[in-house]
């Protein structure tokens, strides 16, 4: 990766680190956790690979972005604010009373394509749009950004077969693979291992990264676009709470907003 | 029913290009016609309900006008939070289609009845219900459904309906009136509406006249036609081949209570402990009194 680039995706990391331990921190609300997974993936992806444009947000040319992980709503409000798709300000009143910005990604703040909350949506709505894409010659691609827990849900199962499938190449999932959901490990729950071959064997093209490389999430995204004929994955093998030192790989992370003092030590990080 | 609506979809399909057909792997002898002309606008889902839904809403997001097919309780509750959130709360346009609305799979027992489908689907933001009774009402109801581009649930019965119309019906509202106002009224929601006829024909005969309509939408647009009409004073008899919790009963009972002097309704539907009864729909009807002699008896007590 050129010099160049490798500091807009990190410099872009440290906006929205700052970003979402604050709102969560201020807001003292939850899925801290599940942002900071995902703040890597999240950084490549909108400074890197979709293309998508404040200046006309509905422009069929556009990628499709979706976070189906809706509770981690404040990370793309980060990103999309940081983009100039509303103003920065908004950041600050995430789930205050009258919010434009719930706890759950909603599709009527600006830049954001659809409202999740409840897990195993979004992998089908971005396969129908894929399909449509595809129907209408339309060059662009799907991204939707999955958890690993959700890979409980049977739904999200039933679109990755009929992916498969139809050959939808212009879908790209990508798996937050941080290894603790609701209640506990996933390893303890449902195993989801062997991840890489159950994808594979699916009939998806797989990749198996690092999710915090940015390097290797670049990659991944170029190799993942020009591959024909499969849906492509990406498992990103992350640490939950990730940046919150007494947070990382921890359940809690899950739950509890970051201090005060946990805020400080990431501004002054920063 | 079904061939008609599919007779509707082809007709309207051949001057679009944004129309498409997913099915939960049902509509065997009955789809094709529509996957013959549009092949590439047919996508057979598989057992697969939820990702059904979820795929309809991607597709309706990139200005496609959607419909899906199944039965009843595979097109409605098992696929539940997926119509919720992903179609109605984003008010797209995609028509969930069912067929075996109410008990026409009377003999497949409980898990084939669709007697709860109006109650969960009414209940939904941006949502419309369709209930035809017949395949004129049928053509109604679809002309409607390819102006409005929210959520829409139609419901159809099976096959094999007789007609309840002998020209292309000309209601300029969302009620269409059989019989007029009288002291007695039935309000007749779906493919039920044949008993209802006949029950009128029985009183007719004997010099008694009652009221007839039929209500084939139910949605917030029809809400003054009813209320107008519970205005009267009159008494009503709600049928619906429904339970009668949460269902068109329930319904126009909603609008009674709004009103300053409430209208009496009496509500015919499945009874709730008679839920899980086996039978054909002829069978089952007359059990839950929602067939002409029931009507007639409900009838014979008001006239006391």
């Amino acid at each position: 990766m050129l010099y160049a680039q490798k500091q807009m995706s990190e410099l872009f990391a440290k906006k929205l680190l700052e970003d979402v331990v604050r709102m969560t921190s201020e807001a003292k609300t939850s899925h801290v956790g599940g942002c900071l997974s995902c703040l890597d993936i999240i950084s490549v992806l909108f400074t890197e690979v979709i293309n998508i444009d404040k200046k006309n947000p509905n422009s069929k040319n556009r990628d499709r972005f979706i976070l189906s992980k809706g509770h981690t709503a404040a990370i793309i409000y980060s990103a999309l604010a940081n983009k100039g798709f509303f103003s920065r300000k908004w950041l600050s009143t995430f789930i205050q009373d009258g919010t434009k910005l719930p706890g759950h990604i909603d599709h009527k703040v600006p830049g954001v394509e659809f409202s999740t909350g409840s897990l195993g949506h979004g992998l089908s709505v971005g396969l129908g749009m894929a399909l449509s894409m595809r129907y209408n010659n339309i060059k662009s691609n799907v991204y939707v950004l999955v958890s690993d827990g959700e890979m409980n849900t049977g739904s999200t199962w039933e679109a990755i077969m009929f992916a498969a499938h139809h050959k939808v190449d212009n879908l790209i999932c990508i798996v937050d693979k941080n290894k603790i959901q609701s209640f506990g490990e996933t390893k303890d729950i449902i195993n989801l291992d062997p991840l890489y071959e159950k994808w594979e064997t699916y009939g998806w093209n797989t990749y198996d990264i690092d999710g915090h490389n940015h390097s290797e999430i670049k990659k991944a995204f170029i190799d993942s676009k020009k591959y024909s004929k499969k849906p492509s994955v990406i498992i990103c093998n992350t640490i939950k709470g990730k940046g919150i030192k007494d947070f990382e790989g921890r359940l809690i992370s899950h739950y509890r907003p970051p201090s005060e003092d946990q805020l400080n030590d990431i501004l002054k990080g920063i | 029913m079904r061939n008609s609506f599919v007779e509707n979809l082809v007709k309207y399909a051949s001057k679009k290009k944004n129309v498409y057909l997913l099915t939960g792997d049902l509509g065997f002898s009955v789809l094709e016609p529509f996957i013959k002309k549009n092949p590439k606008n047919f996508f057979n889902m598989g057992v697969a309900e939820q990702n059904m839904m979820g795929v309809s809403s991607g597709l309706a997001l990139e200005g496609n006008k959607v419909f899906t097919y199944s039965i009843s309780n595979f097109a409605t509750s098992r696929c539940h939070e997926q119509i919720r959130n992903d179609i109605c709360y984003h008010d797209l346009d995609v028509t969930v289609v069912a067929v075996g609305g109410g008990l026409p799979y009377g003999t497949h027992g409980y898990t084939h009845h669709g007697i709860e489908d109006i109650t969960i689907t009414r209940c939904l933001p941006n949502m419309t219900v369709y209930v035809p009774a017949d395949r004129l009402e049928l053509e109604f109801c679809f002309n409607k459904i390819i102006k409005n581009t929210s959520p829409k649930y139609l419901r159809l019965a099976k096959g094999g309906e007789p007609d309840l119309y002998k020209k292309k019906i000309s209601a300029s509202g969302n009620v269409i009136c059989h019989k007029k106002l009288s002291e007695i009224n039935i309000l007749s929601c779906g493919s039920i509406l044949v008993e209802a006829i006949d029950c009128c024909d029985f009183y007719k005969e004997k010099g008694i006249n009652v009221g007839l309509f039929s209500c084939p939408i139910i949605s917030e647009e029809t809400k003054p036609e009813i209320k107008k009409l519970l205005s009267k004073g009159k008494t009503f008899i709600t049928l619906e081949e429904h339970k009668k919790i949460g269902g068109f009963g329930s319904y126009v009972s909603e609008i009674s209570v709004s009103l300053e002097e409430p209208a009496r309704v009496i509500s015919c539907g499945v009874l709730s402990d008679g839920y899980d009864l086996v039978g054909n729909q002829k069978y089952l009807r007359s059990l839950h009194g929602i067939d002409k002699e029931g009507l007639v008896k409900v009838i014979n007590k008001l006239l006391k």
